[in-house]
């Protein structure tokens, strides 16, 4: 007596239900990813949204590079570097002046549009 | 959640940096290529020196990848002992003759074209007992060129370092789903062929 013959997907899940699942799961990932990168690339299209605002993260010459004007610019406003052994973050410098540190990145942002503006 | 992760670079300098490649290298989550993005960041502004940021993310990912396959290698010792049979010990022969030969374009890629596959290659190169040193060279390689394509792509885009990020680990997701759809396909396209031949 002979065994009726079973369809491909039944074979597979029955003699290799490893290969057959990472399959099964590798495609719903690809497809998951696929979808992200696509959303992820109309949002960044916009330059603008590239553009990063100063952040409590950046340290002055981090600042400076980012907005291309001469590091003074910004350490004009921070005032000198903390103590520390480290490099100091915006945060580190508002810390050591004693303002809140969106007061601090507001007079930075003034000081970068002085200085684009010209003299 | 990203920025608090950029904070760390200057904050902690290279030990975050190695730190954050070593348990990334175990498949523990850890966002070691944000890390590395950033380091490049502060590299491009003078805020930290190229040497020791580099130098500590690659230690940090060799050292990882010779604890994983460490781990892979006790690991298969203990299952060996658990569930020893005659089945078993042919078919890890045969995944050991397939690794050996194929192993080292496996390390060397899972670094760094398909890096969310690196810490599974490093547990199954132990279990499997690659030869150490076939997959210590692989993976040294590799890891160069993992820390210094991200490292790099942090220093030419420092100033959109969050673009980057998500860019990169977009792509290396979907190219690691990609590498596994490969496999499985294959897999099962091999599977189906000695099935055919079998009833033929």
């Amino acid at each position: 007596m002979t065994r009726p013959p079973r369809s491909a997907l039944a074979y597979l899940w029955a003699r290799h239900p490893i290969a057959l699942a990472g399959f099964v799961l590798a495609t719903l990932a690809v497809l998951i990813l696929s979808f992200r990168l696509i959303t992820h690339t109309i949002y960044w299209a916009d330059p603008a949204k590239r553009d990063q605002s100063i952040q409590p993260w950046m340290t002055p010459h981090y600042v400076s590079m980012s907005w291309d004007v001469h590091p003074e610019v910004v350490l004009n406003v921070t005032g000198p570097k903390p103590p520390k052994r480290r490099p100091s973050t915006i945060d580190d410098y508002a810390e050591a002046l004693g303002v809140p540190v969106f007061d601090l990145i507001r007079d930075i942002d003034t000081a970068i549009a002085a200085e684009r503006a010209g003299p | 959640m990203i920025e608090g992760l950029i904070e760390l670079v200057p904050r902690y300098g290279p030990f975050i940096l190695a730190l954050g490649t070593f348990l990334s290298c175990l498949a523990l989550p850890v966002p070691s290529s944000l890390l590395m993005l950033s380091a490049g960041g502060f590299i491009a502004s003078g805020d930290i020196s190229a040497i020791t940021a580099i130098g500590a993310a690659f230690i940090g990912a060799v050292l990882g990848d010779l604890t994983g396959f460490h781990i892979g290698q006790r690991g298969a010792r203990i299952l060996a002992r658990l569930s020893g049979g005659p089945k078993r010990a042919r078919l890890m022969a045969r995944a050991r003759t397939a690794l050996r030969q194929r192993g080292t374009p496996a390390v060397f890629l899972s670094r760094w074209l398909f890096s969310p596959l690196g810490p599974y290659v490093n547990f199954a190169g132990g279990a499997a007992a690659l030869p150490l040193m076939l997959f210590a060279r692989a993976a040294v390689a590799g890891e160069a060129v993992w820390v210094l394509i991200y490292t790099g792509a942090g220093y030419l885009f420092a100033e959109n370092l969050i673009w980057i990020g998500t860019v990169l680990s977009d792509v290396t997701g979907l190219l690691a789903a990609l590498a596994v759809l490969t496999v499985c396909a294959l897999w099962l396209r091999t599977a189906l062929r000695h099935r055919h031949d079998r009833e033929t």
